[in-house]
């Protein structure tokens, strides 16, 4: 030991006390204590599905005497070969999270001021079970609601599907992130779908408009990977990425080239270059002529969005515009893609798709296998906000969060809420009862998780770690419900509806082959290429998107005095979903550039920033019509002037205590809202 | 070579806070400052204060004699022809770590039949299927990877070596018979021409 | 007068450090650890020096997704981080995404380099060391050995890359979070300067599973944290002795390149520019 004044006062103590100790107290300090026996070091593996997105990569989970210890991918699973992205390799900060909710909750105070009542388990499930069963039609209401996530067809997921099923119908809504999702309300109104396979190896030439693909996948690890081969697969000519965004993100870093635009003005670029594609002869005209109605109107249409136009609207440079069109032309099968932004882009980005023979053989673009329910629906706050439920069942998802301006109001007329989740997140802390359940690792899985590319894979495994805390399986809370009900078949005990559901998916190998071999099956691999066309016309419409370039002049860029800048709202890969900001270690990744997060800040030109007397680091406030939010400036040289770059995750109120007012939350601009100002704090 | 001067604040903590195990010699850094003449009082009382500490320290951290909680005795069970990976599993089935016998492991031969009044503790643990609370004698601080697998597994090396003769020890291990120290360890590691990277054991 | 028992104390410990150190150089304890090999080839044993271990990155696959940082520091049980560390830029993160952007536009271009500490063949931070905490091993690992650094951050200065971290303070993990530590890898306490060691624990891990099969090591068996989480499979690693390992062909690459190559360091650690 080392001699020092700490450790000296600590010793004269001690001794002190020991000769000070009368016989009794003396023996009682002096006996050795009775010590857990040493560990054993028993070491051990299971396989599972990681839970912090809906992708399913399969996870090795090491554990010592049953504690995990470590994460890893499974080499051989189909979805990640081995690897894992940054929130994967995380998982284990969210079993360890000293935050958890460790017992039911029930509201003690008003809504949302953090008083609660610790319950008992089957107290809080007579509750949910008194509260869903007694909520009646009528007076404009819809009885009963589920909210969950979209892409998830698992225990949890079919549970509440159950849950709901038994209560109601056009209950249950999928609540989706639009900067991670595909651009479904095009592909819809074009299609008469709202699922397409992309495989986007197919391609060779990818360009994106707006969509930071490589941050913001839906499927981190898809996206990496479908670059890596992009790029470098052996035997297959290096393809092309064209980047049509504001800012200078990782998707643009890595593109061969960089089209800087106005965020929001991403499709009129598009429409630009469909328009250019067509009067150039440059297009896939079978495909056009044969499988696509509304081509000429189209035509006629786009003659508004001249490159000259488009480039005073976008911001990009005409010529560059030319460009970027010859490139298209030449670079066959090409690939337009774009996430759930403005209509508009979604439309015209689609367009190009045809115009490209991304929608022919050979193309990116397919039919993906059907799977009921579970995707994003159009709108769920627009269709609670007309009715608002009369109880709501929140699962997974943190509206509250993920756009604050809608959710609010529709939270606030509802009457009951409860909540499904491990953590207190916004959600729950506005909810009436907090339902904590395990988290992934803590329970069974037997899940299907659909690629983008369309191939579907069965995950099977049982629990990898024991739960730590009073939590349940959020499947057995929704089948309790459900049978508390009393209008459902199904058992209410989770075991043997686990057992049932392996069953009928013949997943019953996986489960026993799980930690040694395959817990995992491919259903399909990736579809065929040409997708369906389930319109009426049993063709590709052009109609929706004629309509909207006829209805209004979209080209023209409306000038605002009062917020003169644009604001472009980004997810970086670690808080994709609007999930992660409470895995301190996600800080680390918060986004290339970026290095440790902590705190929003807010890209700004050094003109943009110098013309309001703002200089790199500075506080300064971004206020919408809708809201307004704090975030520390970051110049670069390479951001857009009059734009202002915002990443979403950070700004939780909630969440535990790494999210918990860390940074501010963008959304609560308005996710819609394209136009902001801004001023030193 | 002056070291900077916030760097003494450091030190005291070191071998106490960290997660290294027992302090150790090693951890002794430090700086040295300018020498002020010597106050021999003071000194000679502190270093008295402090050796009786130290003492009280080290007992209450050691197990004191006779605290194993079974009179176990290691000459008997060999003699019997039982191996010392017989009971101290973890050394044959290829594990870093070996391990003390849990009551599984005892409860093999001890079975509740076993009218021995000597062995009764046994048959309590066993039969209450309580874990014994062994007190582990040896180990090494938290910052050294030793492995077993490798020592007396793969390196077949004799158990003795650094537990010494078991077959003669009646009485319970209450200390370490050979005591384990990292001179032992290179000087071992040099006789037999296996590596002395620092890497190799310090972690 | 407790200050004066403090500095006297410190005094003492460091002369005692200072000549431990010093009888274990001389003695031959540690000194003849950088010998050359002197290992017998018995089955089970390997043979000091007959791996060199490196790593390939490719920066034209990599898409600075960060997976492998995220791995790195769960391994490897590092520090939380807080937004106080960040502020100070002393978040130890052994693996880190260096940004930098070059140009304006539209010629700008980024590059997100995944950057570990390089092992350098001729390491500047192991020479400045001097209790020869840090050192190459004779498999080219510049390896760090906690317990015996004094904290004097000299390797901290000399090192180019500036990838050695010091621990300014205790970590700290809330009750109940070490309960995922890593058992293979020791948590550092303050004081004490960390760095990557290709997750050497994992070689050990990898050496024992084959002496037990009773093969030599091959290649893939022992894969550090970082290369096996890598979605886009933009890291390479293995033996840089075998000439026809997957490492050494990359290394020899035409897009092949070292950081500050012209300081001599030789690092293990080779980079592949981004194709255009």
């Amino acid at each position: 030991m080392e001699i020092t004044r700490k450790n000296f006062l600590k010793l004269g103590m001690f001794s002190g006390f020991g000769f000070a100790l009368p016989d009794w107290a003396a023996k009682w300090a002096l006996k050795p204590r009775e010590d857990l026996p040493p560990p054993d070091w028993e070491e051990t593996v299971s396989h599972t599905v990681c839970g912090l997105c809906p992708s399913g990569c399969g996870m090795r989970v090491r554990k010592v005497d049953g504690r995990a210890v470590g994460v890893a991918g499974i080499a051989e699973h189909p979805v990640n070969r081995g690897s894992l992205c940054s929130k994967g390799a995380a998982a284990l900060q969210e079993l360890y999270h000293p935050d958890r909710v460790k017992g039911p909750l029930l509201r003690d105070g008003a809504r949302g001021s953090g008083k609660w009542k610790k319950i008992a388990w089957p107290e809080a499930l007579a509750l949910l079970s008194k509260k869903l069963g007694r909520a009646a039609p009528g007076g404009g209401r819809m009885p009963f609601a589920a909210l969950t996530s979209a892409r998830a067809w698992d225990i949890q997921g079919e549970t509440l599907r159950g849950l709901a099923g038994s209560l109601g119908k056009d209950n249950l809504f999928a609540l989706g992130f639009p900067l991670s999702e595909p651009p479904a309300d095009a592909y819809e109104e074009m299609h008469g779908l709202r699922r397409l396979g992309l495989d986007l190896t197919r391609a060779k030439l990818v360009v994106s408009f707006g969509f930071d693909w490589l941050q913001s996948a839906g499927a981190p690890v898809g996206a990496q990977r479908t670059f890596a081969r992009l790029r470098s697969a052996p035997g297959r000519e290096r393809a092309r990425l064209i980047q049509v965004e504001p800012r200078l993100s990782a998707t643009a870093g890595k593109a061969d080239q960089w089209l800087r635009v106005r965020p929001g003005t991403e499709g009129l670029l598009a429409l630009a270059l469909a328009g250019r594609l067509i009067a150039g002869g440059t297009y896939d005209k079978a495909f056009v002529n044969s499988r696509c109605r509304g081509f000429e109107e189209f035509k006629k249409g786009l003659e508004r969005y001249s490159p000259e136009e488009v480039a005073e609207a976008t911001g990009a440079p005409a010529k560059e515009i030319l460009k970027l069109a010859d490139l298209l032309a030449a670079g066959r099968p090409a690939a337009a893609i774009t996430n759930r932004g403005p209509l508009l882009t979604q439309l015209a980005v689609h367009a190009l798709n045809a115009l490209l023979g991304g929608l022919s053989e050979g193309g990116a673009f397919s039919a993906i296998a059907d799977q009921d329910g579970f995707w994003a629906g159009p709108s769920a706050a627009a269709a609670l906000a007309a009715r608002p439920p009369g109880a709501l069942l929140v699962d997974r998802v943190n509206p509250l969060f993920l756009s604050p301006l809608e959710w609010k109001g529709i939270l606030e007329r509802t009457p009951f809420i409860a909540t499904v989740s491990p953590f207190l997140t916004e959600t729950a802390e506005f909810s009436d009862l907090v339902l904590p359940c395990h988290t992934p690792l803590e329970r069974g899985h037997c899940s299907i998780h659909v690629s983008p590319d369309g191939s579907a894979v069965l995950n099977a495994a049982v629990k990898a770690v024991e739960p730590f805390y009073d939590t349940r399986d959020p499947a057995e809370i929704f089948l309790l419900a459900a049978g508390a009900s009393g209008r459902t078949s199904v058992p209410a005990d989770l075991d043997s509806f686990f057992t049932g559901h392996i069953a009928r998916l013949q997943a019953e190998k996986l489960l026993e082959e799980g930690g040694k071999g395959k817990s995992w099956r491919e259903i399909n691999g990736p579809a065929a290429a040409g997708p369906r066309f389930a319109s009426g016309s049993g063709k590709f419409e052009f109609q929706a998107l004629t309509a909207l370039l006829v209805r209004r002049d979209a080209a023209k860029r409306p000038e605002n005095g009062e917020f003169p800048l644009y604001v472009h709202f980004y997810s970086p890969l670690a808080f994709s979903f609007g999930e992660g900001a409470h895995l301190p270690y996600l800080q680390s990744v918060a986004g290339p550039g970026m290095q440790d997060a902590w705190e929003t800040w807010a890209e700004l030109h050094p003109e943009t920033a110098g013309a309001r007397g703002i200089a790199d680091g500075d506080a300064v406030w971004i206020a919408s019509q809708r809201g307004k939010i704090k975030a520390r400036a970051r110049l670069s040289a390479s951001a857009m002037p009059a734009v202002v770059s915002l990443p979403v995750g950070l700004g939780h109120t909630a969440y535990g205590r790494w999210a918990a007012r860390a940074g501010s939350n963008p959304l609560e601009l308005g996710s819609g809202e394209s136009r902001v100002k801004i001023w030193k704090s | 070579m002056t070291p900077p001067a916030d760097y003494h604040k450091n030190d005291g903590q070191r071998g106490q806070k960290s997660a290294y195990g027992p302090p150790n010699g090693q951890w002794a850094g430090g700086g040295g400052k300018r020498f002020y003449g010597p106050v021999l009082v003071l000194y000679g009382a502190a270093i008295i204060v402090l050796l009786l500490g130290a003492a009280f320290y080290a007992y209450s951290r050691l197990a004191p004699a006779g605290s194993q909680p079974i009179a176990y005795n290691h000459k008997k069970h060999l003699a019997l022809g039982l191996e010392c990976s017989s009971c101290h599993l973890g050394i044959a089935d290829g594990r870093a770590h070996a391990r003390l016998p849990s009551v599984e492991v005892c409860a093999a031969c001890h079975s509740s039949e076993d009218e021995n009044p000597r062995t009764k503790v046994i048959r309590d643990y066993v039969s209450g299927n309580k874990p014994i609370p062994w007190k582990k004698i040896y180990g090494v601080p938290d910052h050294v990877y030793f492995s077993h697998r490798r020592h007396a597994g793969l390196g077949k090396l004799d158990c003795a070596l650094c537990h010494g003769d078991m077959s003669k020890a009646e009485a319970p291990v209450t200390k370490q018979a050979e005591k384990i120290t990292m001179a032992r360890c290179i000087d071992c590691h040099h006789k037999l021409k296996v590596t002395t990277d620092c890497i190799a054991c310090h972690r | 007068m407790e200050k004066l028992k403090e500095m006297r104390s410190s005094r003492k410990s460091f002369l005692l450090a200072a000549l431990g150190a010093f009888a274990a150089v001389f003695s031959g304890g540690i000194g003849r650890a950088w010998g050359k090999g002197h290992g017998s080839e018995k089955a089970g044993r390997h043979k000091p020096g007959s791996h060199l271990w490196g790593m390939v990155i490719d920066l034209d696959t990599c898409t600075g997704c960060g997976a492998c940082v995220l791995a790195c520091s769960a391994e490897n049980n590092q520090v939380l981080g807080s937004p106080a560390e960040a502020a100070m830029n002393r978040v130890i993160r052994w693996l880190k995404i260096l940004p930098s952007q070059e140009g304006e536009y539209p010629l700008v271009k980024q590059r997100l380099l995944p950057m570990t500490c390089l092992h350098c063949e001729h390491p500047p931070c192991t020479k400045v060391c001097p209790v020869n905490a840090t050192y190459r091993n004779e498999e080219g690992i510049v390896g760090q050995v906690y317990p015996r650094c004094i904290g004097c951050r000299y390797c901290l200065n000399a090192c180019p890359y500036t990838i050695k971290f010091y621990n300014w303070k205790e970590p700290v993990w809330p009750a109940g979070m070490e309960g995922s530590f890593n058992p293979d890898v020791s948590v550092r306490p303050i004081g004490v300067t960390e760095k990557c060691l290709f997750c050497h624990h994992r070689l050990q891990r990898a050496r024992e599973e084959a002496a037990a099969q009773g093969r030599p090591l091959q290649a893939g068996d022992y894969q550090p944290a970082c290369a096996e989480v890598c979605p886009a499979k933009a890291i390479t690693f293995g033996d840089l002795n075998d000439p026809d390992s997957a490492v050494s062909v990359l290394a020899r690459d035409i897009r092949a390149f070292h950081l500050l190559e012209e300081l001599g360091t030789e690092p293990k650690v080779t980079y592949l520019k981004e194709r255009s």
